[in-house]
């Protein structure tokens, strides 16, 4: 997909997508914008951050920083826009951060869109652990979750060709000065301390690099959460608690030894796109150790161990679009897209899409992202096939992951 | 500039006695009331209450509301059996962050183990004395014409007197 210098003119606007839309929710519409777009901070809206209260530093697989911007935005529905990482240099002009009549507005061409705040700090984030590493280097936030990567780099880019092409997180790890494997003990006395706080999460969410190796295929990836999931476990009494892992999609043997140690509620492994030639183009490394049928079967397996509403899988959305083998059309990537997902859903597995965020650093970052007019078909679509295979949001709703459009519009 | 809210509607929202009703309609178009015990005004003119159930009907109303600029409705009813109408638009959820700590802290307090989904914040936009007494003359006075004829007649009038 081309975006030229005149992008305005070529797609629709955010004005003409809400009217065009008035069933979608204006506040998902702008978060979908400001996330395709990326935000630049203007002084006076960086006058409003204090790192007292405000969450600027933030170490995970895929974004590290420590200035002074804010890591994301909330709007006055509750729901985040998610700006974290560097997005890639793009035609389309950031949405603009600055002060209006003394409230934190987005604006955009010069108009003042839509009010947002800046996501506040865990009590723990200023907190070491007992060997002195900052809390916030091993266990990260959203406003409502507890974010642990204990494996902050992936065995597929170890093999030229076979990372995943939107995925960032070799480049980050790269440019970075950290461990790759957090250390397990450290991950426990954080949540440990995180899950005190009162009010503040209702998930403790697992995610990270996939490690191949073991007896069985991803048997090391499965002993790391196990070890983890073990500890907070007990942090709870043994009991099932809210939580969700996002990993490599896993064999039945291993979901359910999973589920049978640990107290994980709900699981999720991200197939990124909804096509099996473009998932073999797009994810080599999945494509060739697991592949895209076999992805999915794991899948419905999995709604076997953890229940209908309890399992769903990921998109990075958009990328079925990438060049030079992506659809040509948007209405063409939707159909198809919006056919697999109803395929996928039929089986109780849930489908929530990401915005793809073109980021610097990953193989796509040339790439654009498509219209705004193609996200909210694809959330809507989404929407409708959740609704109608009556799959609940609770697992991955606004309050947790905070990047699924598709999501937020199950609220009402 | 938002609306500043009569002295008679603030001491009726800071009475413990009287009850106080939300109301709204949902993105089917069908209405929905609940009484909300939580409703409160606060320092910076707004009101809000509490949401303790995340997939309650009234939630679900509020973020239809706040979405799509409807209108809610607040009524109050004193334990003197003065009544207040109160409209609103929503402006924003409390969902995270130090404020929302406070009230589920304050809501816990107050109800035991309870969870709490949401602090809604109303901008009132409209407010009138409901009390169907005020309400009767200050109908009679701007609407002389809406009125059944026999209660005019002047032997009823004499009659009326005459008791």
């Amino acid at each position: 997909m081309s975006c030229g210098r005149n992008w305005r003119d070529n797609e629709l606007s955010l004005a003409r997508v809400c009217e065009k839309y008035p069933d979608a929710a204006p506040f998902v519409i702008i978060k979908i914008d400001v996330q395709r777009r990326g935000v630049v901070y203007t002084e006076d809206a960086l006058r409003q951050v204090d790192p007292a209260i405000h969450m600027t530093n933030v170490r995970s697989d895929f974004y590290d920083k420590e200035d002074i911007t804010p890591v994301s935005l909330l709007m006055r529905d509750g729901t985040s826009i998610f700006c974290e990482g560097i997005l890639a240099e793009s035609v389309r002009e950031p949405y603009v951060v600055d002060v209006v009549d003394g409230k934190i507005v987005l604006v955009d061409d010069g108009l003042p869109i839509e009010e947002v705040s800046y996501w506040e700090k865990p009590d723990y984030y200023d907190k070491k652990t007992s060997g002195g590493v900052p809390m916030w280097h091993v266990v990260s936030a959203r406003p409502q979750r507890i974010t642990i990567h204990p494996n902050q780099f992936c065995d597929y880019w170890k093999t030229p060709g076979n990372g995943c092409k939107f995925c960032v997180m070799a480049a980050n790890f790269k440019a970075g000065n950290k461990p790759s494997l957090l250390d397990v003990k450290d991950i426990i006395e954080t949540v440990s301390e995180a899950v005190k706080e009162p009010g503040r999460n209702v998930c403790v969410f697992l995610t990270g690099g996939t490690l191949m190796g073991g007896a069985e295929f991803l048997d090391d990836e499965v002993d790391l959460y196990v070890d983890i999931l073990s500890g907070i476990s007990e942090l709870f009494g043994g009991k099932r608690f809210p939580s969700q892992l996002v990993s490599t999609v896993f064999s039945r043997n291993q979901l359910a030894r999973i589920y049978e140690s640990t107290g994980l509620s709900t699981y999720t492994a991200d197939i990124e796109v909804l096509n099996k030639e473009l998932f073999n183009w797009i994810c080599p490394g999945k494509a060739k150790t697991v592949g895209y049928d076999a992805w999915k079967e794991r899948l419905y397996r999995a709604v076997d161990i953890f229940g209908p509403g309890n399992v769903n899988t990921g998109i990075v959305a958009g990328v079925e679009l990438a060049a030079p083998n992506g659809f040509k059309t948007e209405d063409e990537a939707l159909e198809s897209m919006l056919s697999e997902a109803e395929e996928i859903s039929s089986h109780g597995v849930g489908v929530v899409s990401c915005v793809w965020r073109v980021l610097k650093g990953t193989v796509f970052f040339r790439q654009t992202a498509p219209s705004l007019e193609y996200y909210v078909r694809l959330a809507r679509g989404l929407d409708a096939i959740r609704r109608k295979y009556n799959i609940n949001v609770d697992m991955d709703n606004y309050r947790r992951c905070g990047n699924h459009p598709d999501t937020d519009m199950g609220r009402i | 500039m938002i609306l500043t809210l009569s002295t008679d509607s603030r001491t009726a929202l800071a009475d413990p006695d009287t009850v106080k009703v939300l109301a709204g309609i949902d993105a089917n178009g069908f209405p929905h009331v609940a009484f909300k015990d939580s409703l409160r005004i606060r320092p910076d003119g707004y009101l809000e209450y509490d949401e303790i159930i995340e997939s309650s009907d009234m939630n679900k109303v509020f973020v239809n509301a706040v979405w799509f600029g409807r209108t809610v409705s607040v009524l109050l009813l004193t334990g003197a059996r003065r009544s207040f109408l109160i409209k609103g638009s929503v402006y924003r959820a409390i969902i995270a962050g130090w404020e929302f700590k406070e009230r589920y802290l304050t809501a816990r307090k107050r109800l035991g183990d309870v969870d709490l989904s949401t602090s809604w914040v109303i901008e009132p936009t409209f407010e009138r004395e409901d009390t169907l007494e005020k309400r009767r003359i200050e109908e009679e006075e701007r609407h002389p014409l809406l009125r059944h004829v026999d209660r005019l007649l002047h032997t009823r009038n004499t009659e009326n007197h005459a008791e």
